[in-house]
């Protein structure tokens, strides 16, 4: 029996409107922030070594393109109506391609040339899933599953092997800065120009019309737009992966991409996003993509084979849900009794 | 990933007497004409188009050997793809059929190398298969998790327990009238012709019945269309999907053991590139993805599309990784045709 | 420019649209003067909701013009509609259930990335309108799940007037208020008109359109066939116009005043079928025992959100009471516990829900699937159905019902609402309910079905059928039950016999005692 008087006793300080505001926007990140504590205690108690300095920057590496196709994935699914982006892993890998058979041989070896190329090109190709999704109307599965096609073809007919040549700041961007492994300048990085862009109206955007299409567009939201931007945002993260992963492998390799898109829905689920839309946020897929190296880790350090480590993410994945859909049954449940 | 689906607004117009056409900007006019006449028939046409243009471009295709060829491809992918549409009507979607083929390949290479009965293998494959998708199915349910993520989980433990149990074997064996039934060159009795066009073409015939003339059949399409509903209309809800993906397991297990017969080896990642090729056919034949429509009458021809795009670009010199390309690109532009969202506007 | 035209805020000339073969606006016209209230009236297929969707940037029309404030425009989106001064509350209450009030509110104010409104602004812009509409102290964090249908629609207001209307348009947005609630909005309106803005309106309850507005027009089949000043109209008029039969008008007053069905109808005593035992609905209401006999109708009754939805629900096994039971009385006597949705059914107990779209329609399927699949269940030889029989209890259907329908394998999506309801209806009613629960199911169903609907129920009454029949329109149940359930807070407050009672005896009723009360709420 929910009065329409609110409460004014509310004792505890940590109520203020902004805190809570806060805490409420970021509550669905609640579980993979605790699973990802419990994982790192447990990985650094089996595997002191984990721990030690030398091996933060290859750990961090290692994470970096699993976490960056994880957010790229994020945004699609945020926006709701079965939003999802199948192609980040084979454009990840594509980009390997890319920067080590075309850029490279051509010439275009510089961060200065080769870091907006792959903006750029991350933004085009997210543009072209927008495109479909939200002016073609496909349905999103179908319209990147096309483009993971593509992609996957156009990697593995340019460069079915590993090979082609690196630019050295790239490798460099994945080893450290003294004692701080380099990809954390690019996480911060990243951080910071998110922060910007969730000070503004996107997000709330973004969630309305992931949390229901209908009501935004009679809001006067630009539904399609928005829809394009997004995808177009997932596209870039996914080059950005690329990218990192490209100095990961040194090299270029038509081959790796696909696995990231399994990971990356993995980590969407972990991450505590809502698969249809509406609820959750770009720090969700991170830390989904957290949960998920530490997983492997742990794995690799029970020496467990990787086909087991195979069974073991399957068995992680649906728990992960379990946990995600359960939760929101309960809540909508409890809105639901009051009739 | 299904959303409720958008009912065409029910504004409450009464079919009026026929009103003359209302003048439409021209992209308009096309778009509908192609969208009355061709939606449904689209896959129907491909088919002889595409068999008509690969009989072109590719010398000695118009042969009994690859016609037969271009068929067992077809049978292969139409038995996976006959499971996935039955999961895909009823709203959800199988991503473990991969992993069951693969499963399903080593059980019977593994075991029948090792001297179990025929019979035996068979039911243990076929018991593995239920199990699988009744798992998948169920935990869907429990979970209130799309069954696109369940199987997909499903298909991870799968592949890993088939890459694990197969770790390092190379021996294995099948029957031989296995690798004919899959054999361009193989014989049913007297005809021919492969057995497994045979199975697929009744497979075909009792999927089509299912879908259209039983209980759980009509009971899928409900349950695709509208889940709320369909629990208040009294619909097993539950079976109903656990017998969607039971199929789908149980074809994908019997696509694992011809491909067995195939090659003779034990490979676990055989069933791989059907990732999603089921989907493909799927799809192409015309069936939507949002569920509670379609039939597998379409996914027959989305099957023979798949397999002619396929044959038509080896044949004309294409790599597989060219193929792929293609095909994604042609997954696009086809569903562009037919398998357009409504605008937001219109589920208003 | 016509003199009349030029006194116009907003002229819609010769507006027409089809959906496909379905005309569904046929040169229709419409004129809303600044300083005016205007109602809309029509039923459903006669071109109002399409009409709103033009006017609200949600449609284009095929032809026609629209001049706003003098200009001829084109609306190509909502948000070009609002930016003219046009808001729009939709009949569908649409929230975004996730995010807060106040987000909900201020939904598509902003660019994609800058906000429309610094926050301050926002909260103080919010507060102003609930409190307009009456819901004063209503937290804006809270998140819209938590909100009862009354006050999400009362959002949907609020998010349409803290924008600079100069029009507002209402579709049936006073379906999920109590009558508090209602006197409320419409006091917000008449002073806005006095403000020089306009109101259009649309409404099925003709007290509604004949107590606020200041001018009427009428649709039919897409077209306007009249418009007239409110003090020119009548309620017989305006009907008459409605279904262009001025002997369907009187008639429609006929029934209204005739006899009702207690009265009229002698019967031997029939036995009890359903037994409503100490029944408690939340953990502070009273009670309920109620005993609904064969061929009995029972109309229940009360403000938004007062527990008759929840007694529906434990009545067919969908929600457990916090104490009591409901118990099926077979013929022989012996009584059977509903424990749940499937025992209900089992026990002959059918439930029709209220919501046709999320909780009846397969869109998709046919006409002819969405009567029958109750029926498989039923009629099917190891899994394989018995389609000639289910044709057959199809066909009798329609016929009774006067279903129209092209054929029975077309979509259901091409039927008009009132069949739609019909088909769903008779889902149900072909399975042989011996108690039929009915939760609303008139609601939105034009006038012409609604008159053979109830028909269809005495019918079944008349067979044996006992009937719970929730409805949100007092005229409705005093027309057709027995007695009428009035809910309040929970508990049951009063059992009225129809007959001997009127429309103010059941609103006295459904406010109770307490007067203070505030929005209706649980």
């Amino acid at each position: 029996m929910t009065s329409v008087v609110s409460d004014r006793a509310r004792p505890s300080v940590l109520s203020t409107p902004a805190v809570r505001q806060i805490l409420r926007r970021n509550a669905y990140a609640a579980v993979p922030l605790a699973m990802l504590s419990v994982l790192f205690i447990v990985n650094a108690a089996v595997q002191p070594q984990f721990l030690a300095q030398h091996n933060w920057a290859t750990s961090m590496s290692v994470l970096c393109p699993t976490v960056l196709t994880a957010m790229a994935m994020t945004l699609p699914v945020l926006s709701g109506n079965g939003g999802i982006d199948l192609s980040v892993g084979p454009l990840a890998g594509f980009m390997t391609v890319l920067i080590s058979t075309v850029l490279v041989p051509a010439g275009i070896t510089s961060a200065l040339t080769v870091i907006p190329i792959v903006i750029v090109f991350g933004l085009l190709s997210g543009a072209i899933n927008g495109v479909l999704v939200a002016y073609v109307r496909l349905p999103a599965i179908i319209a990147t599953l096309g483009m993971y096609l593509f992609y996957d073809g156009l990697g593995t007919e340019v460069l079915p092997q590993a090979g082609g040549s690196v630019p050295v700041w790239l490798v460099k961007l994945n080893g450290s800065v003294g004692p701080i492994p380099a990809v954390w300048i690019v996480f911060a990085v990243i951080a910071l120009v998110w922060t910007l862009v969730s000070r503004g109206s996107y997000m709330r955007n973004l969630l309305a019309v992931g949390g229901d299409e209908r009501t935004s567009y009679t809001a006067g939201v630009n539904v399609a737009r928005l829809r394009l931007v997004t995808y177009s945002m997932g596209g870039l993260l996914a080059c950005l992966g690329g990218l990192m992963l490209t100095g990961l492998i040194q090299g270029g390799d038509g081959t790796v991409g696909p696995p990231y898109t399994i990971s990356a829905i993995t980590a969407v689920a972990l991450g505590g996003i809502s698969l249809a839309g509406g609820r959750g946020g770009l720090l969700g897929g991170a830390l989904g993509g957290g949960v998920l190296f530490l997983i492997q880790e742990l794995l690799t350090d029970a020496h467990v084979s990787v086909y087991q480590v195979s069974i073991v993410d399957g068995i992680v994945l649906i728990g992960a849900l379990a946990l995600n859909g359960t939760v929101e049954y309960l809540r909508r449940r409890s809105s639901a009794s009051k009739r | 990933m299904t959303d409720q689906s958008p009912i065409a607004p029910a504004d409450g117009s009464e079919p009026g007497p026929a009103a003359r056409q209302p003048t439409r900007s021209t992209s308009e006019i096309v778009t509908r004409f192609v969208a009355a006449n061709f939606t449904d028939a689209l896959p129907y046409i491909l088919v002889p188009v595409l068999f008509i243009l690969s009989v072109i471009f590719i010398p000695g295709y118009f042969s009994k050997l690859s016609i037969i060829s271009l068929l067992i491809l077809a049978s292969l992918l139409g038995l996976a793809s006959l499971g996935q549409t039955v999961t895909i009507i009823a709203g959800g979607i199988d991503l473990s059929i991969p992993a069951v083929i693969g499963l399903s390949d080593i059980i019977l290479t593994q075991l029948y190398y090792k001297h179990w009965s025929l019979p035996v293998i068979f039911l243990l494959i076929a018991v593995a298969a239920i199990v699988i998708g009744t798992i998948s199915a169920v935990s869907s349910v429990l979970l209130h998790v799309h069954s696109l993520i369940t199987s997909f989980g499903m298909s991870l433990v799968v592949s890993g327990v088939a890459l694990e149990w197969s770790n390092g074997a190379v021996n294995g064996a099948v029957p031989g009238w296995l690798t004919s039934s899959v054999s361009a060159i193989g014989h049913t009795g007297p005809i021919p012709i492969p057995a497994i066009i045979f199975v697929w073409a009744v497979a075909s015939v009792l999927a089509v019945a299912f879908l259209r003339l039983t209980r759980v059949g009509r009971e899928t399409y409900a349950l695709g269309a509208n889940p709320v509903a369909a629990r208040l209309a009294r619909v097993r809800s539950t079976w109903t999907l656990v017998v969607a993906f039971a199929i789908s397991a149980l074809c994908a297990a019997m696509v694992g053991v011809f491909f067995a017969g195939y090659s003779g080896i034990p490979d676990p990642t055989v069933g791989v590139p059907y990732f999603f090729l089921t989907i493909t056919a799927v799809l192409i034949g015309g069936t939507s993805l949002l569920g509670g429509r379609g039939g597998y009458q379409r996914t027959v021809m989305g099957a023979l599309i798949v397999a002619e795009l396929t044959t038509l670009l080896v044949g004309v010199g294409f790599s597989a990784s060219f193929q792929e390309l293609a095909l994604g690109i042609l997954v696009i532009a086809l569903t562009s045709t037919y398998g357009r969202e409504l605008k937001v506007a219109a589920k208003i | 420019m016509s003199s009349a035209d030029e006194a116009s805020r907003l002229v819609m000339e010769d507006l027409s649209r089809s959906f496909g073969e379905t005309r569904a606006l046929n040169a229709a016209t419409l004129r809303v003067r600044p300083s005016e209230i205007h109602s809309l009236v029509g039923e459903n297929g006669s071109g109002k909701s399409t009409l709103i969707k033009i006017l609200s940037g949600v449609l284009r029309p095929d032809s026609g013009t629209l001049v706003w404030e003098g200009e001829a425009r084109h609306l190509g989106s909502p948000r070009s509609a609002q930016g003219m001064g046009i808001a729009t509350v939709f009949q569908e209450t649409l929230i975004v259930p996730e995010m807060t009030v106040r987000d909900n509110i201020y939904l598509g104010t902003d660019g994609l990335f800058r906000y429309g409104h610094r926050k301050g602004d926002e909260i103080a812009g919010a507060r102003q309108a609930l409190s307009d509409l009456g819901m004063d102290g209503l937290d804006l964090d809270r998140p819209m799940w938590t909100l009862s249908l009354a006050e999400r629609q009362l959002t949907t207001v609020a998010r349409a007037i803290i924008r600079p209307w100069r029009l507002l348009v209402l579709d049936e947005a006073t379906s999920a208020l109590d009558a508090q609630q209602r006197d409320c909005l419409f006091d917000y309106l008449r002073l806005a008109r006095s403000q020089g803005r306009s109101v259009l309106f649309t409404s099925h309850r003709m007290d509604e359109v004949l107590g606020l507005a200041d001018r009427i027009t009428v649709l039919r089949q897409g077209a306007t066939v009249a418009t007239m000043g409110a003090s020119e109209a009548s309620r017989r008029g305006i009907l008459g116009h409605m279904s262009g039969h001025e002997a369907h008008a009187d008639a429609v007053v006929v029934a209204e005043t005739e006899p009702r069905r207690g009265a009229a109808v002698q019967q031997s005593p029939r036995r009890p079928v359903l037994r409503v035992a100490e029944l408690t609905l939340r953990a502070a209401s009273k009670p309920i025992s109620v005993e609904v006999k064969a061929g009995e109708i029972l109309g229940l009754a009360g403000l938004e959100g007062q527990g008759q939805v929840g007694f529906v629900e434990c009545l067919c096994g969908l929600r457990r009471p916090v104490d009591g039971q409901v118990l099926a009385l077979g013929d022989n006597g012996e009584t059977h516990i509903v424990r749940s949705y499937r025992g209900a059914n089992r026990l002959g107990i059918r439930y029709v829900p209220r919501d046709r779209r999320y909780e009846g329609l397969f869109g998709p399927l046919s006409v002819f699937d969405n009567f029958a699949i109750t029926l498989w269940g039923d009629l099917n030889r190891l899994g394989v159905l018995k389609r000639q029989q289910a044709r057959k209890s199809f066909a009798g259907f329609a016929e009774s019902s006067r279903l129209v329908s092209a054929s029975p394998n077309r979509a259901i999506s091409i039927l008009s609402g009132g069949n739609q309801q019909k088909v769903l209806l008779g889902r149900w009613i072909a399975m042989r309910p011996r108690v039929l629960v009915v939760n609303d199911p008139l609601r939105g169903v034009d006038h012409n079905t609604k008159e053979e609907l109830y028909g269809l129920f005495r019918g079944l009454a008349t067979d044996g059928v006992a009937i719970i029949f929730l409805s949100t329109e007092i005229a409705e149940l005093l027309t057709l039950t027995d007695q009428i359930a009035v809910f309040h807070e929970g508990s049951l407050v009063a059992m009225l016999p129809t007959e001997m009672s009127s429309d103010t005896d059941v609103v006295a009723a459904m406010f109770g005692d307490d007067k203070q009360h505030g929005s209706a709420d649980d």
